[in-house]
Order: structure tokens, then sequence, then C-alpha cells
């Protein structure tokens, strides 16, 4: 916007300034002369031509007569034209003829691009030189007509062309940083696939170290089953033994008790005999001496097998001990076993887990080179379109600035034709004539109601935005603003009906010409948007300006123009 | 100085001395019948020589409460002296010894073997107050 604001100031500017200095137009400027005769050269050119006959019959015979005949007819033309010259240049340089006068009036309007105006005066010459001038202006006005038309279609190509681009620019400018970003991830996941390629590899290594550690462990488990199998086997043999020597034992208490009840039967043996002996008297005293000795020694034989059945009971309880131990560290061998057995199985599972979990990493690795491989293409291609992508954003931006210059272009082109005052109901020019023609040319006698004028004005043309109705000293009238915009503008139009606008260039020029003006486009007070003004003075019969009336129209409503 | 003779007996934790001359026999699992009213001290009858023969329990004469443990070694004694004397069988736990003691032993009741005291049994005043 700012590229057409600055285009806009710098071109358009300069070529409004080119706006021709407006002159006055003088009446008398119109003055109809005598008809300059198109018959003296005709009838000189038919008495060449007769002339010519009557020589070209007599030269007819000869091998020269169609050389002579367009020798005559380049004569009879050149003789016509030679008079049409002499007969122009008189009249235009006899001053009492007027032509010169209303010629130039005519080409002075021509020059300020009144077309109107200039059609107007070209009536009054002569009906040769109207028509010719009026076939001028139609073909000056379809033209300016035409380039209008190319104008509105060139900027709104344009203006297309810089919303597409410049929309084109920003998506590409997303996909150029999107296909970066997408860069940057394939090149991560290079890298990662290159790591998890390393990963795999060393994983397989140590599966395959762990692989054989394992088969040593199955080994070691295998010896240690078979260790553990020969102590429970010696364990078993432990507990026969025990329980043959708890058998034994108890053989060995019976043959105790025996001896116990052998010794107490001839310790109360040896206890009659003394007493037999004690009842003896004299005579038993050395038998009771004897059976003091038996009783001694049956006693000693008690208290012996007191003895060994304590200790024989000692004994049992060892075994008895051994054989419980002995008991559990076989069920605790058989547990060990099979766990053995168990963990055997379990290594056994392994190792096979082993075996598939390098295969699986060998594939891994494989597999990932691979990718690794395809990701490099694919990245090589994603750098190539990031770089593609870049350079057509960076052309699309390019774009966008061309078409902004193109439609700033398009712009100046249809301001350039709106120099122009047409016949068109494209020309602003014309339009604003057509509204002073609705203001009285004394508007301070007359009764009349400008804001009526202007709010009916204003809603018959929809591209204006607002217009307004001045008097001669700067005042404002009357001013009211697009439909659209009335809702938002209510406290704008009453501060602008409270200014005096004397001091704008629209209406300087105005109340300094006597022709329509247009302004390089300015920011509008209203919408805020580029908009240019076009006014023109309402003047009285005595050519003073009563009035200016004036409308701003938005640019970017330009096609809306006579639509 | 003459000693008389003695059969040393234990029971439970003390000893006891019996005149050996009113000894006939220390016999051992002696088979018991229990007699249905039976006093305190009378064990049961059991068969010696082809005759029956009251047992006593010489603790709970002694007045020793031992339960109802019936004493393993039976002694065969004669209580009582002269006509009046009776052959009975007196319980006790074991019969460990034949021994001699001073004549005074039986008049003062008591004794020390192997410095123990013993308790020393007049069988003949024994059979007079059974």
């Amino acid at each position: 916007m700012k590229d057409l604001r600055r285009s806009l100031d710098r071109g358009i500017v300069q070529r409004i300034a080119l706006d021709p200095p407006q002159g006055r137009m003088s009446p008398a400027d119109g003055r109809r002369t005598g008809p300059l005769s198109l018959l003296a050269p005709a009838a000189l050119y038919a008495a060449v031509w007769a002339a010519g006959g009557w020589l070209l019959a007599g030269a007819s015979r000869g091998a020269d007569a169609p050389v002579l005949q367009v020798l005559f007819h380049l004569a009879a033309i050149a003789g016509a034209g030679l008079f049409l010259a002499f007969d122009l240049s008189t009249r235009l340089s006899d001053p009492r003829s007027g032509l010169r006068a209303r010629l130039i009036g005519v080409f002075r309007q021509l020059g300020d691009g009144d077309l109107i105006r200039t059609a107007e005066l070209a009536r009054s010459l002569d009906a040769d030189l109207a028509q010719g001038v009026a076939r001028a202006v139609a073909g000056l006005a379809t033209r300016v007509e035409q380039l209008q038309a190319n104008s509105h279609s060139v900027a709104g190509a344009a203006e297309g062309v810089e919303r597409g681009s410049t929309v084109l620019a920003a998506s590409s400018a997303q996909q150029a940083a999107a296909a970066g970003e997408v860069t940057a991830a394939m090149e991560e996941l290079s890298r990662t696939a290159a790591e998890i390629s390393e990963h795999a590899e060393r994983q397989n290594q140590l599966v395959l170290t762990a692989e054989s550690e394992g088969a040593a462990g199955a080994e070691a488990v295998a010896e240690a089953v078979e260790g553990v199998g020969a102590v429970e086997r010696r364990i078993a043999d432990v507990t026969a033994r025990a329980d043959t020597l708890g058998t034994r034992s108890r053989e060995i208490f019976r043959v105790l008790e025996l001896i116990s009840e052998i010794a107490q039967e001839t310790h109360l043996l040896s206890l009659n005999a003394a007493l037999e002996a004690s009842a003896a008297g004299g005579r038993g005293r050395r038998f009771a001496i004897v059976a003091g000795e038996v009783r001694v020694l049956a006693e000693r034989v008690r208290d012996s097998v007191a003895s060994v059945r304590s200790q024989i009971e000692e004994f049992a309880s060892a075994i008895r001990s051994t054989v419980v131990a002995t008991e559990e560290g076989g069920k605790e061998a058989a547990r060990v076993l099979e766990e053995a057995r168990a963990a055997t199985g379990a290594l056994a599972i392994l190792r096979a887990s082993l075996r598939e979990s390098s295969e699986a990493a060998r594939q891994i690795s494989s597999v990932t080179r691979q990718q690794t491989s395809a990701t490099e293409e694919v990245l090589s291609t994603l750098r190539e379109l990031h770089q593609v992508v870049e350079r057509m954003s960076r052309d699309l931006s390019l774009l966008s600035s061309t078409s902004g210059r193109l439609r700033a272009i398009g712009l100046e082109l249809e301001l350039l034709a709106q120099t122009f005052r047409l016949d068109s109901p494209r020309s602003l020019k014309r339009l604003v004539h057509s509204w002073a023609g609705r203001l009285p040319d004394a508007p301070e006698r007359t009764g009349w109601a400008p804001q009526d004028l202007i709010d009916e004005l204003v809603a018959a043309a929809p591209f204006v935005e607002c217009g307004c109705i001045v008097d001669a000293r700067g005042k404002v009238l009357a001013t009211q603003t697009a439909s659209e915009l009335q809702a938002t503008t209510t406290e704008a139009l009453q501060e602008l009906r409270r200014r005096n606008l004397a001091d704008r260039a629209w209406f300087k020029k105005a109340v300094e010409s006597s022709r329509a003006v247009v302004t390089p486009p300015e920011r509008s007070v209203m919408s805020g948007e580029p908009c240019i003004m076009v006014a023109v003075a309402r003047r009285n019969a005595a050519g003073e300006a009563v009035a200016v009336v004036e409308f701003d129209v938005n640019v970017r409503h330009w096609t809306d123009i006579g639509a | 100085m003459t000693t008389t003779p003695y059969l040393l007996v234990r029971l439970g934790e003390r000893l006891a001395a019996l005149p050996a001359l009113a000894v006939r026999r220390v016999v051992r699992g002696a088979r018991l019948h229990p007699l249905p009213g039976a006093g305190p001290g009378l064990v049961g009858l059991a068969e010696f020589a082809g005759e029956p023969l009251a047992i006593l329990d010489l603790a709970q004469l002694l007045g020793d409460d031992r339960g109802s443990s019936r004493p393993p070694v039976t002694v065969v004694t004669w209580l009582g002296s002269g006509d009046d004397r009776e052959l009975v069988g007196l319980g006790v736990d074991d019969a460990i010894a034949v021994v001699e003691l001073d004549p005074t032993a039986l008049a003062l009741g008591q004794a020390l073997v192997d410095g123990r005291p013993v308790v020393v049994i007049d069988t003949e005043r024994l059979g007079v107050a059974a």
C-alpha cells in the first residue's frame, strides 16, 4: 500500500500538475465565418482533369499513356492541394474571418482535455472543419475511454495479482519455513537413524557376548546340577546310614535294658545273700563279704549301664539331629536341584531369546542403514525443494512488488484519462460538472436545500465516498458520505460541516479554473483510505465562482465508476 | 563294740534302715492286688511263697505322701516280735545295701551312713503300731 501511495504521490501528482493552465473561452472564439467551400478546388481539379483528358486523348496513341495518366492525377491532386492550402492560409491569415481565434479556442479546450467543450466549440467552425474536429474528438474520446477501461482492467488485474502474489509469497515463505523445518527434522532423523544403527550394532555385539556368557553359564549350571545331584545322593546315603545307626541304637538300648535288669536282679540277689549272711551270724560273714562284692559289682554294672545309656542317648540324639539335618539338607538339595534345572531351562530360553535379539539387532542395523541412505536422498531432495521454494518466495515477493507498481501505473493511467472531460459515464469531470449544473448560480439568494441536493447526488453515485458543497469563501454548505459509511462518520461529518475548506488545494484550483480539477490521491478523513478529490466551481453569468462542489472517490472502488 | 546289720533302703529322697535280721527277702516287681477300701498305708496284696502277703508303703507309714505311685521294690520282713510277729511286704523305692550300724541307733531312731542321715526303723515296734 505504501508503494502504491508513494507511486501515486510521486507519479500522479506530477502528471496531474501537468494539467494545463485553465483559460477563459471568449464567446468570440466560436464565431462562425463564411463557409470555405471545397467547390473551388474541386472545380480546379475538374478543369485540370478535363484539360488533361483532352491532352490525353491526343497523346493516347503513344506508348506512355499509363504514365501520363498517373502524372495527370498527381498534377491534379497537387494543384487542388495547393489551392486548398492557399485558400486556407488566406482565410487563417485574415483576422476578420475569426476562424483562427475559434480554432485556437478549440485547440485550447482540446489541450485542456475538455472534449465536451471542444466538441461544442468545434460546431462553430466551418462544417468540414467542425466535422473533422468532431471525428477527432470522438476518436480521442473513444481512445480515452478505452484507456480508462484498460487502466481499470490493468489496475484491477494488478491488484488481484498483487493480492494473490502476496498471499502466495506469504504461503511460499511459510512453505519455505516448513520445508526448512522438515529438512531439519529429516537431518535429525538421519542423525538419529545413524545413531540407531550404531546402537543396534553395539547391541548386537553385546548380545553376542551375552549369548557366549550364557553358554558358559549353562555349562556351569549343568555342572552344578550334576554336583547337586551327587550331593543329594550322598545325603540320601547318609540318611540311610543314620537310620541304620538309629536302629542299632535302639537295639543297644534294649540290650542295655536287659543288662540293667540283670544288674538289678543281681543287686537284689546280692542283697538277699547279704541278708542271709547276716542271719547266719559269724558263719555267714565271709558269705556276706562275697555278697557285698557281688552287690558292688551289680551297682557298678548298673552305673555303667546308666552311663552307657546316657552316652547312647546322646549318640541317638545326635543321630536323630543328623537325620533331621540330613533330611533337611536332602530337601534343600532337591530344591536346589530343581531350581538348578529350572535355571538350566531359563538359560536355554534366555540364550534362544538372545539369539533372536541378536538377529533382530542385526536386522535393525541393516534396515536403519538402508533408511539412512534413503533419508539422505530425501534430504537432498528436500534441500533442493527448500531452495526452490525460497526462490519462488523471493520471485513471488518480486511479483507482488511489481504488481503493486503495475497497479499504481494503472491508477496513474486512470488519473491521466480522468484529466479528460468526456461525454462518458466514467468521466469524473463530466460527473462533477453535472453536479455543479444542479447548483443555482446565486446560492445566497435562492431558497434551495444544499443538503438535500448533496444527499441525492451522493446516493446516486455509489463510488463516491464523500461529497460536499461549499460557498465561494470555503464555508461548508452541505456534506454527506456514502450510505455504508454514514454509521461510522457521523462525528466526522459534523466536524467537517464546522470547518472552512478554503485552504484545500481542490478548492483553490476549482475557484481559479473554469474546469473541473482532479487531485492526486490522499488519505480520506472518513475512511482513512486513499481517495482522489474531484471538484468544480459553479459560476454565475459573470463567470464568478459562487460555489464549489466536490466529491471524494476511493481508489479501491475505482472500477465502480460508471458501472 | 559289736554292730547290727541293717538293710539300707531309699524312700524318695530320704534313706531308711531296717533290721536285717527281720528281713526275709527283697523282691522286685511283685504282682500287687489292690484292696478296695484299704487304708492309706496298705498298697495291696501279693503272693509270697504261696501265701498272701500284705504290702505296706513304708514312706506313707513314716508320714510321707508319695501320691499314687507304687514302690517298685518290696522288702519282705517280720513286723512285731515273738508270736505276734507278722510277715509283711514293705514297699520302698530301692534297696541299697546291708550296712552295719551302732546298736544305739535303734534306740535313737536315726543314724548317719556315709554322712547322710538315715531313719532307723524298729520293726518290732512298727509291727505293734501297725
